[in-house]
């Protein structure tokens, strides 16, 4: 609703909440019901409200209408490509629906006071509700989803099904574009437009530079030109685990908290393909619905079903010449499967800005995770060929295909000295810490309510306040976490008023 | 095709050339682009770098010299002019050099490369990539 702001330079409300993603959707809401006592909320977002009828499903379009960069946002050593969105709905736009809950071992090694799984878990099952998450009807699962559940069997590994968060899906298969239905429940379609029922103003368009005091300084519009001061007595930073420690960062300087921007997790992710001489056709129905955590425990990486679009499938693939080209012509006979590095949070893992005020990822991808990664490319290559691949392509083999009468040889065709950083295509979807919880501003940004240290006024709710990495798709977590800080603003205001 | 206008297209001239006859090359499926294919390839390309950082395209335009400039140490001719087999020799150097700088440059070439040509739409029905309809019931 720009028209609101259209002739405004300064606004004042109780509670702004910056970013409509899984967090700021999720906080929306939960504090929406406090606009019937009086309360004055706004819900600002970087990007555009996006409706289902505009999205054409076409791959490089809706890739620059969703995702910041294109997609194709680099951390500073050029070797991973980091996806997040933007858009009224942010990231839960263009996720897959995969909906996980936090499991115990992350929540230990968090070791964060006052956040366990019994606080947790019925926040997480409120919104499996909320978001009518439920186990995909076996006679919806497609070829690519029961070839990974078949390969992983044959090998008696531990695989699952998770459950995804749709309502009335037809199985475009083009969740990663957004969803041209409305059918994935993020917080665009269940949580905002309930929040603006209840009285939430959004202010889509609206990018917010920095924070001076109880102000929110804001550039509005496409242009970017008109600026924008809002005043609120509660500020709630859900931005996500890049912009929000930038916007601190820009607002208080670089080092106003010893680990702002540090910490942060990426999982970072290779996609991996199988030719069968069945069709597979990936792109039709729900594209993942199935997991193996059979290596999470000893090698730290996860295993998913996964199906991707022609120029981002193409692009994962090593090597150049003729064989991408007749790779990608075998198309609807791919299998494809992405592997998940389950990394440990670092400080040099971090978040800085530029002399611009821009964002900058820096991570290294060290050698443990690149051995993890030749582990995953062995383990994905046995499933393959277990599920019946003619031939493989993965990262780390000295060889473009990798034919089912080499299975024997995995472990010497596929080795570390082939895995080189610069050849593989890594990329992540999962962009958690750089506003870590904690007891202490010098170990952590918030306390465990998500109020930052130092500032009474100041929140944080979204993936930037995970201590550690979540093992698992990150969404669910991060609206339990919203729905947690939501109710420390709710006491907090509250109690200010009386 | 909507290109910021405000910022200078990165593909003209000599450099537009050069892509071309690297994509050939990186992915050969290319070769046999009609004109308005070869367009619609640059245009992407375009696209996508109008919104990339001045740092971005310059640290781009320096590799495309680097190509160009190990081509005539190499074998005393500009990139474009080398046969084909010569050209795969030069890029398997940089995809498989020992520095990470220069196998990270023709990571973000090869990437550009293969997005003029699969993220051409029309090229998804030859490889076999079909949207389902909207009104699949």
């Amino acid at each position: 609703m720009n028209s609101a702001i259209s002739s405004i330079t300064e606004l004042s409300y109780d509670i702004v909440i910056v970013g409509s993603g899984a967090g700021g959707g999720t906080v929306a809401k939960e504090l929406s019901d406090l606009c019937a006592q009086g309360f004055k909320i706004a819900l600002l977002e970087l990007g555009p409200r996006l409706k289902p009828e505009d999205n054409t499903r076409e791959e490089l379009p809706m890739a620059r209408q969703y995702y910041f960069n294109s997609g194709g946002f680099q951390t500073t050593t050029q070797d991973m490509t980091l996806a997040f969105a933007k858009g009224l709905g942010g990231s839960s736009n263009v996720y897959t629906g995969v909906t996980f809950k936090l499991p115990e071992s992350a929540v230990k090694k968090w070791n964060v006071p006052g956040i366990s799984l019994d606080d947790l878990d019925p926040r997480m099952e409120k919104y499996l509700k909320e978001n009518g998450a439920h186990f995909e009807d076996e006679i919806n699962i497609n070829k690519n989803n029961q070839l990974f559940k078949g390969g992983c069997q044959k090998l008696g590994w531990h695989v699952d099904q998770f459950q995804i968060n749709t309502r009335n899906c037809i199985g475009l298969g083009t969740c990663n574009l957004g969803c041209a239905r409305g059918a994935k429940q993020g917080t665009a379609v269940v949580q905002i437009p309930q929040a603006e029922r209840n009285g939430v103003e959004v202010i889509t368009l609206c990018k917010v530079e920095r924070i001076e005091g109880d102000t929110v300084i804001a550039s509005v519009g496409r242009s970017n030109k008109s600026e924008c001061r809002i005043k609120a007595k509660k500020i709630i930073l859900c931005a996500g685990a890049i912009n929000t420690p930038a916007i601190l960062m820009r607002s208080f300087g670089k080092t106003f908290n010893p680990v702002i921007g540090r910490y942060l997790t990426l999982h970072p992710a290779m996609i991996m393909a199988a030719d069968h001489e069945v069709e597979v056709n990936g792109t039709e129905g729900p594209p993942k619905n199935y997991y193996s955590d059979q290596f999470v425990k000893d090698d730290r990486f996860l295993l998913e079903s996964c199906m991707y679009f022609p120029f981002s499938f193409a692009r994962n693939l090593v090597g150049f010449g003729a064989d991408i080209d007749e790779l990608v012509h075998r198309y609807p006979y791919l299998q494809m499967v992405i592997a998940l590095v389950l990394d440990e949070a670092y400080a040099h893992n971090r978040v800085s800005i530029n002399s611009q005020g821009e964002a900058q990822v820096h991570y290294k991808l060290d050698n443990k995770i690149q051995q993890t990664f030749v582990k995953a490319s062995r383990a994905t290559a046995r499933l393959m060929f277990s599920a019946g691949a003619s031939r493989v392509h993965v990262p780390g083999a000295s060889k473009f295909f990798i034919k089912s009468n080499e299975v024997t040889q995995l472990d010497q065709v596929i080795n570390e000295t082939q895995f080189k950083l610069g050849q593989t295509t890594i990329a992540s979807a999962h962009l958690m810490g750089g506003c870590r919880m904690g007891e202490s501003a010098d170990s952590s940004v918030t306390n465990s309510w998500g109020k930052v240290h130092g500032h009474k006024h100041l929140y944080v709710a979204d993936g930037s306040l995970f201590p550690g990495c979540s093992e698992v798709n990150p969404y669910l977590t991060i609206m339990a976490l919203a729905d947690r800080v939501a109710e420390g603003v709710r006491k907090d205001i509250l109690s200010e008023q009386l | 095709m909507n290109i910021n206008t405000k910022t200078a297209l990165f593909l003209t001239g000599y450099k537009a050339k050069l892509f071309e006859s690297l994509q050939n090359s990186l992915v050969p499926r290319s070769k046999a682009f009609t004109p308005l294919q070869k367009q619609q390839s640059k245009d992407l390309v375009n696209r996508l770098l109008s919104d990339q950082s001045e740092s971005s395209k310059r640290k781009l335009a320096i590799f495309f010299i680097l190509i160009d400039l190990f081509a005539v140490l190499t074998n005393g001719k500009t990139f474009i002019k080398l046969t084909d087999e010569k050209k795969h020799e030069l890029l398997q150097t940089f995809f498989d050099s020992p520095f990470s700088l220069l196998r990270k440059g023709f990571w973000g070439l090869n990437t550009l490369a293969r997005m003029g040509v699969y993220g051409q739409k029309e090229l998804h029905a030859e490889i076999g990539y079909r949207l389902r309809s909207t009104n699949h019931e």
